[in-house]
């Protein structure tokens, strides 16, 4: 590679003449970048600079090494490989990372502003911006203790492209993701996989999407004590009478509903945005009877009785599948209860003390759905397998037990609003045996 | 005799002046005289002989991660033949490519394009006989245009629009098949390249055709 070196300079004369790329010095901290930015207004009239997403110059105001793109609260990475045992929607459940390397960016500097010269160097660049952005209103978002829970974690792990692995049964596959970022709780890190045309807009540079993942640290540490553990299909036998067994709700499709919903409230209390999803072109499903607005917080297109899957001859206008619907009406009621209080959806301080007391709700909820009545586990999740459809035999009573858990956790005035909307939205999904912090 | 050139032309190539052109390879076409080949032997006599023919290439270059992206380029190929001894020859020759026919795995919304005009000057060094395996180096500059494109919900942008140019250096092998008594070769390669400032690059792998004249 040297000779190859030695010899590519001899046209540098040439490029020198006509002008050399030079990398440059960049001065910082603060460094001064080119990103791919969220700007104001409606996405959807973009085409001008002033809406929807487009080339910014930023600050980096945390970043302390600029060719790793590290700070305290993060560190950008590359490659490396992701093998998961078990995922649920975008979070891997179980599994291990291994490999990754610094990022390999390659940029010119103009008037001390680092301008990228490639569409990777873009991505790391903008998710760099934009992870500074979401990791302070995280804090902001959260409690004291999962603030000393975020820091103690130390940095988080950014991973962009790794290589995806599955393992089931000893046996190993090339995975591709369904959806282009996920969060993997075990090793604290965040992927970002390649970018694809259902991307409106690169996952890496909206901080909705970023926010949405972190939001699933925050339901890690609060809900789970910062502690997950796989569920052992082994020991199905013993799991099927134990309704406390080792990794029993990280298996149930209900609660993977009900994290991603809490994932959705952190990326709107963090960003103020109502759509997690806007950057990507979600395909219609033809299996439903109507296609929604599935994931539109503000938006009211569909209850309990349109999610689940029943018998065929008695299901009528399904307009959501899967465990994100259940997280839709969650989020959507959180949504609604911040409205009700008289909040504004712009005004940042209200979301950010209303997403706390939701955070301390959300910390006491395990040990208070311990304190209750949780059923025995189904079949399915004694032997941890994965169900994809909504069953309202199975699934709503841990979504009732989550939901009296959690509310016993608010404030009496957030805790009866929010009641009024989690029984509407929720229908038989929230069963009257687990209402009883709503009665008056 | 056609043949016997033909199949004198994969060679070993050593950086050669960025100033030969296609023309020089098109006019000194008159000079039919082949080298030796394997069928006429060390008794033939010696000439400098060209060709002409097109390259494509498939470089492989890092992209996000741990994924690649495979560049498609195609070239103009210009090489003449020089004996230098029975059977050996050097082959100095001409590339002009083009890069941008494809683009790496993007977003809908933003991209940003490369698209790059290569030349390239290289000498190489080649083994007369039924195949006809060679070696090479080469250097030479490529001018690249960086273009951001903005679609759907991303504003277009020319904020990091850029042109740029780029020295470049390879070692190349590969082996020779006449085909047509020698009037057509067809020559698999493999490549390593280095691209200054730009270390994406892996190998290349690619089919260079060429034509007697």
């Amino acid at each position: 590679m040297r000779l190859l070196q030695a010899l590519a300079l001899c046209g540098a004369p040439l490029v020198l003449y006509t002008g050399c790329v030079s990398q440059g010095e960049l001065l910082g901290p603060p460094f001064e970048v080119v990103v791919l930015d969220r700007v104001p207004g409606p996405a959807d009239v973009a085409q001008s600079e002033d809406s929807g997403f487009a080339l910014r110059q930023r600050e980096l105001t945390t970043v302390e090494d600029f060719d790793q793109l590290s700070a305290a609260a993060f560190r950008i990475r590359q490659g490396g490989t992701l093998t998961a045992e078990i995922v649920n929607g975008d979070t891997v459940s179980s599994g291990s990372f291994e490999g990754g390397e610094a990022p390999d960016l390659r940029y010119v500097v103009q008037g001390a502003t680092a301008v990228p010269r490639d569409y990777a160097t873009l991505l790391m660049f903008s998710a760099a911006y934009q992870f500074e952005q979401v990791s302070s209103g995280l804090r902001a978002a959260t409690d004291e203790r999962i603030r000393a829970a975020l820091d103690a974690q130390g940095p988080l792990d950014v991973m962009f492209g790794p290589a995806l692995v599955a393992r089931v049964e000893g046996v190993r596959a090339a995975l591709r993701m369904r959806t282009n970022a996920f969060f993997f709780p075990a090793g604290w890190q965040f992927g970002l996989a390649l970018s694809s045309p259902i991307e409106r807009a690169p996952l890496a540079a909206d901080r909705r999407v970023i926010a949405h993942e972190l939001g699933h640290a925050v339901f890690q540490l609060a809900f789970y004590g910062g502690e997950t553990t796989a569920c052992d299909e082994d020991a199905a036998s013993e799991h099927a009478g134990d309704a406390w067994f080792a990794g029993r709700l990280e298996a149930e499709l209900a609660l993977g509903g009900l994290n991603e919903g809490f994932a959705d409230w952190i990326s709107f209390a963090v960003t103020g945005g109502t759509d997690p999803l806007e950057s990507i072109a979600v395909p219609a499903d033809a299996a439903l009877d109507e296609n929604v607005a599935a994931r539109v917080l503000t938006e009211d297109t569909f209850r309990w009785s349109n999610i689940v899957d029943g018998d065929a001859d008695q299901q009528s206008d399904r307009r959501c599948a899967g465990k994100y619907c259940i997280g839709t009406l969650f989020a959507r009621s959180l949504v609604a209860t911040y409205r009700g209080a008289g909040h504004e959806l712009e005004d940042e301080r209200a979301r950010h003390e209303f997403s706390g007391e939701l955070v301390e709700a959300l910390e006491g909820a395990e040990a208070a759905m311990r304190r209750g009545n949780l059923p025995l586990p189904s079949q399915e999740v004694a032997s941890c397998k994965n169900r994809d459809q909504v069953s309202s035999s199975a699934d709503a009573p841990i979504v009732g037990a989550f939901l009296q858990a959690f509310l016993q956790g608010l404030p009496g005035d957030t805790r009866g609003r929010l009641c009024i909307e989690l029984v509407d939205r929720f229908e038989a999904g929230f069963p009257v045996e687990f209402r009883e912090e709503c009665q008056p | 005799m056609k043949h016997a050139r033909s199949r004198a032309r994969s060679c070993l190539a050593l950086a050669a002046a960025s100033t030969w052109t296609l023309a020089l390879a098109r006019t000194a076409g008159a000079q039919q005289d082949a080298p030796g080949s394997a069928a006429s032997g060390a008794a033939a006599t010696p000439g400098i002989s060209y060709a002409l023919g097109v390259s494509l290439g498939f470089l492989q270059q890092r992209a996000l991660g741990s994924s690649t992206h495979t560049a498609f380029i195609p070239s103009l190929l210009g090489l003449a033949y020089v004996p230098i001894a029975p059977r050996v020859f050097l082959r100095p020759g001409l590339r002009l490519g083009y890069t941008g026919l494809n683009q790496a795995d993007a977003s809908y919304g933003a991209r940003i394009e490369e698209r790059g005009l290569q030349g390239s000057a290289e000498l190489g060094i080649c083994y007369d006989a039924w195949l006809v395996p060679a070696l090479a180096v080469g250097t030479g500059l490529e001018y690249r245009s960086l273009d951001f494109v903005g679609r759907g919900i991303v504003a277009d942008s020319d904020a990091i629009d850029r042109q740029e140019w780029l020295g470049l250096a390879f070692v190349q092998a590969g082996v020779g098949v006449p085909l047509f008594r020698g009037a057509l070769v067809v020559e698999p390669y493999t490549r390593l390249q280095y691209t200054a400032s730009d270390d994406r690059s892996l190998w290349q792998l690619g089919l260079d055709l060429s034509f007697a004249l």
